[in-house]
């Protein structure tokens, strides 16, 4: 039987929600009108060990954003899954040097499992977690043809650790990426 | 009671006494921040530059950020930003420079870049942060979420920071 699914926090909720109200309140940029694109990455939890990550996304509508992350490591008998989706704004900042660098704001989702494969002696087991917390994101654009781009990407996925101690405990999955897409003006 | 229980209770203990002491401190600058802010000038005036204390638990390598206890030298930061848009962090985990916009209702980023110290060792690279300025007047509630990415002897090193704060508009 699976183990019963952790809802995710409501202070969590709360701070997304607000978060990406923020978002929204950013003037807009002179963005593509929609690209998609996809990429690889290292992404790093808590520690400064990087694992390869892929991910994948879309920008829409007014500078809006959704990327899907996937990673994972195996261990023996254990492995380990995670993916995360965010959904945000972006726009360029206002730099005077470059206008190639962009800030994103949003929310993000993260499910990740732990599964122990099975032996001789167990069944196979696994468990699930879910997170709802805040998305960050610098976006430096090195390569922006008519039609494509390339972009290099630092993501901070930062979700509430627990609200029962004092505030501000978090866990964070930074993913640093390289990604190529293609957009429409 | 074995000598591990007690162990466990002390420490817990002392958790709870930091909590206390930590929760009276947010009190207080929650407090100063009202009262000096809403009896002060106007937050359109030009403003010259803001020092701001900010405190709240670091990541820096060794997992995520543990509760905070007010006690670890980690968790704060001074800043410095002037109305040009320079911005100087200092903490224990880094210090950057770094160029600061703002925009109109209160959100702020900054991009710029530094020396870091992390659980792995010493490093250099860029710094980014996010923040939201509140109750803003001669003193500033500020919220923020900072991050660095520093190469070092051993490699790539990230630490990062939520914290809140208090500046005071000069």
């Amino acid at each position: 039987m699976p183990p019963p699914l952790r809802r995710p926090n409501p202070y969590a909720t709360l701070i997304a929600l607000s978060v990406t109200a923020s978002a929204m309140l950013f003037p807009t940029s002179t963005c593509e009108a929609a690209s998609v694109f996809a990429g690889g990455g290292v992404v790093s939890e808590g520690d400064d060990r990087y694992k390869p990550v892929a991910l994948a996304g879309v920008t829409f509508g007014p500078n809006v954003y959704a990327t899907a992350f996937a990673y994972g490591q195996r261990f023996s008998i254990v492995s380990r899954r995670g993916q995360v989706a965010s959904l945000g704004k972006q726009w360029v900042l206002p730099l005077p040097f470059t206008k190639r660098l962009s800030l994103g704001i949003g929310a993000s989702f993260l499910h990740e499992s732990t599964t122990l494969a099975a032996t001789s002696t167990s069944t196979k087991r696994s468990e699930d977690s879910f997170n709802l917390g805040a998305h960050f994101l610098f976006k430096l654009r090195i390569i922006d043809a008519t039609s494509f781009f390339v972009d290099l990407d630092w993501h901070a996925h930062v979700f509430p650790a627990g609200f029962s101690t004092l505030y501000l405990v978090t866990g964070r999955r930074q993913v640093l990426s390289l990604g190529t897409g293609w957009k429409w003006k | 009671m074995t000598h591990t229980a007690i162990m466990r209770c002390r420490t817990l203990s002392r958790v709870i006494q930091a909590s206390r002491k930590g929760t009276r401190i947010i009190v207080l600058l929650a407090l100063l921040t009202f009262f000096f802010g809403a009896s002060g000038r106007g937050a359109s005036e030009a403003q010259a530059a803001r020092f701001g204390l900010f405190v709240g638990p670091a990541g820096f390598g060794s997992g995520d950020a543990n509760p905070i206890t007010f006690a670890s030298p980690a968790e704060y930061e001074f800043q410095f930003a002037s109305d040009g848009g320079l911005e100087i962090r200092a903490a224990l985990i880094g210090l950057t420079l770094g160029y600061r916009m703002r925009a109109d209702w209160g959100g702020y980023a900054s991009v710029g870049g530094g020396v870091l110290i992390d659980a792995n060792g010493f490093g250099a690279g860029p710094a980014a942060a996010l923040g939201y300025d509140f109750f803003c007047m001669v003193l500033c509630g500020s919220a923020e979420y900072v991050q660095m990415l520093g190469v070092g002897s051993r490699g790539l090193m990230s630490p990062y920071a939520l914290r809140l704060g208090v500046s005071l508009w000069l």
